[in-house]
């Protein structure tokens, strides 16, 4: 596995530096590179064609002490162990938990998506029909990239809202 | 403890008790005496005064003996008639009440059967002849508990039937029941209700036990059938929602099947389809741009096929209280959104002032309402400006709404085909769709018990009307 350098050494870059795709189908990685060559070129996108082939390159990350991808892209309907169990582990492991993880399925079942939330799941992305809407996605992926990664935003001193934190801690035991 | 019954000397209903005949006669002797002491005292008393001279004395004296006993001798007469007729009279009623009473027995289908202190018969009646088929004859003076050549209750049931008569015997009890299976003479089995009751003497003791016998065979019989087909209702109706929630589980999968293979390669053909519209369709040959368009369609219909699939797939029951949705409200909403996708269309969607409340879930109606509105503009008389008229109302317990146009109709031929999946009337290429509106219609129609059938339209197009039923019933 290639380490990955660290971009500029200034500002954090305003793109996810490194995606893992999980997606066993194909047709469909090559659309989504395809849209991520479009979209965002300078993301470094690795792929893993199954469930255990992705807990297996985070595995060999955190024993390499590497630095672990940005965003996980993550198809549900996978051979071998299925999406809902790679999100769980990947969330049960203390040195993945933090790493957003987006759903990226066939499926509009709302079952399906209430279950990859309730599991930890960071987002769910529906696949699309058409080039249209790998476009979309890949779009949707880096704008949650950014947000997820956004600084807190600069507020005036002075004009801070009290918080609600703050007021609790008075009466909190 | 209830007084002991005797049946067969019950004292008729009407009369008083009856002296015994040691009253009766000391009543007679006391009577007898009274007269005779009186007449003595006052015989003499009275021959004195009246007959003051002693020579006819003695003469008198012994007609005065003759007229004693004459006296007394009437005196008896009238007692003893009296007696006899009182006695007469109640063995007369006695009599007239053992006929009925026998009659009685006689008449109903019980048999009655009558056991001295042994358990051993000493009657049968008629009916007991019938019922078990033997006679009288052959039976009296038996005892099934201890005659090995008698198989009169079967095996299994003896030692229950047994300990019943025992026990209400040793409580004392005025009776008992048993209901238990009885051999007939030919070895069939029959099922009997027995009540049986002691009949008790004077002083208590019991002389017999009296059973009367109801032959249940029948009522049992009845009574089996009816739980085993229960059972196998039970049975087949469970069998059946097994069924049918496997074929639910079955078309769940399924749905899920296509949502996820079916359209994973029309993603491909769309996706790189229109990668190389994009990129490359400027360097292509004209021939090759138009195939590609071909290719791009082709995969558009497709989508649009798995998407009538699913939404039919999905057609379900709504669980729950009975939806009431304003079909007004609704088909404005249709008629604005209809309109606001197809500017271009000349013309009209009128809805009706007044349109019932529909039993139907909002989310179901606006889809039917959708189709039927969106097939009237689809297939619009183009040369004359479209006119589609929504109206309703209620009669006789069902509510009815009516979609029509003035488009080009739809020929009788193909109105029951229409509702099927996957039927059109067009190619695809001249009116796109995938055919799965009108079956959307219809099944969402029979899932709330209504039906839907196309009729002509005085507008000069097709008419479609709806029936919901509004008594919970369904309209077919």
């Amino acid at each position: 596995m290639t380490r990955v350098t660290a971009m500029g050494a200034g500002s954090p870059p305003s793109w996810p530096r490194r995606v893992l795709l999980v997606e066993d189908s194909e047709l469909d990685l090559q659309l989504t590179l395809d849209a991520f060559g479009e979209v965002l070129p300078q993301t470094r996108v690795d792929t893993a064609r199954s469930g255990e082939e992705a807990l297996e390159q985070l595995g060999q990350e955190i024993e390499a002490g590497g630095e672990l991808p940005d965003l996980v892209l993550l198809d549900l309907k996978l051979p071998g162990i299925p999406g809902s169990e790679v999100l769980r582990e990947v969330r049960a492991e203390a040195r993945t938990r933090r790493v957003p993880v987006v759903i990226f399925s066939s499926s509009r079942e709302e079952s399906d998506r209430a279950e990859c939330y309730d599991s930890g799941a960071n987002g769910y992305l529906v696949k699309p029909r058409n080039w249209d809407g790998f476009l979309g996605v890949v779009r949707s992926a880096g704008e949650f990239w950014l947000q997820w990664n956004a600084p807190p935003p600069w507020v005036p001193p002075g004009d801070v809202a009290p918080s609600r934190w703050a007021r609790d801690d008075g009466g909190a035991p | 403890m209830e007084n002991p019954t005797d049946v067969t000397s019950n004292p008729p209903a009407n009369g008083r008790a009856l002296p015994s005949p040691a009253q009766s006669a000391g009543l007679v002797a006391l009577v007898y005496a009274s007269v005779g002491i009186v007449w003595i005292l006052l015989s003499d008393w009275l021959l004195a005064i009246l007959i003051p001279a002693a020579e006819y004395y003695a003469l008198v004296q012994s007609w005065k003996g003759s007229a004693f006993v004459l006296v007394t001798a009437v005196l008896l007469f009238f007692l003893l008639r009296h007696q006899y007729t009182r006695r007469t009279r109640r063995t007369e009623e006695l009599r007239e009440v053992n006929q009925r009473l026998n009659l009685h027995v006689e008449n109903t289908p019980l048999a009655l059967v009558e056991w001295d202190k042994g358990l051993r018969v000493t009657r049968w009646s008629p009916q007991a002849e019938e019922i078990f088929g033997w006679s009288a004859a052959e039976v009296m003076g038996r005892d099934w508990r201890h005659d090995d050549d008698w198989q009169f209750v079967v095996g299994e049931d003896r030692s229950q039937v047994g300990q019943i008569v025992d026990r209400s015997r040793a409580e004392n009890t005025t009776g008992s029941f048993s209901l238990n299976r009885n051999y007939r003479k030919d070895g069939s089995i029959i099922w009997c209700e027995w009540y049986n009751s002691w009949v008790f003497d004077g002083e208590g003791e019991v002389v017999s036990m009296m059973s009367l016998v109801h032959d249940v065979t029948a009522e049992r019989e009845a009574v089996e059938e009816v739980r085993r087909l229960n059972r196998d209702l039970e049975g087949r109706v469970h069998r059946r929602t097994a069924e049918l929630a496997q074929a639910n589980a079955d078309m769940t999968a399924l749905n899920y099947s296509i949502s996820h293979d079916l359209r994973a390669p029309v993603r491909a053909v769309l996706g790189f389809g229109q990668i190389m519209e994009r990129r490359h369709a400027h360097a292509f040959p004209e021939e090759a741009r138009t195939h590609l368009g071909h290719i791009l369609r082709a995969g558009e219909q497709m989508d649009a096929l798995i998407d009538g699939l699913l939404e039919y797939g999905r057609l379900e029951a709504t669980r729950g209280p009975r939806p009431s949705t304003d079909a007004r409200s609704v088909a404005l909403e249709v008629a604005r959104e209809v309109e606001a996708a197809l500017p271009e269309a000349k013309g009209a969607i009128e809805v009706s002032g007044s349109l019932p409340a529909l039993p139907m879930d909002r989310t179901d109606l606006r889809r039917v309402l959708h189709n039927l509105v969106g097939n009237a503009v689809k297939y619009r008389e183009p040369g004359r400006p479209m006119v589609i008229r929504v109206s309703g109302g209620t009669d006789s317990g069902v509510a009815r709404l009516r979609v029509e146009d003035n488009g080009p109709g739809i020929p009788e031929e193909h109105r029951d085909r229409l509702f099927r999946l996957f039927e059109r009337m067009h190619r695809a290429d001249e009116v796109p769709g995938a055919g799965v509106g009108l079956a959307v219609v219809r099944r969402s129609m029979e899932l709330v018990g209504g039906h839907v059938v196309i009729g002509d339209s005085h507008l000069g197009g097709a008419a479609f009307e709806l029936t919901f039923p509004l008594n919970g019933s369904t309209t077919q």
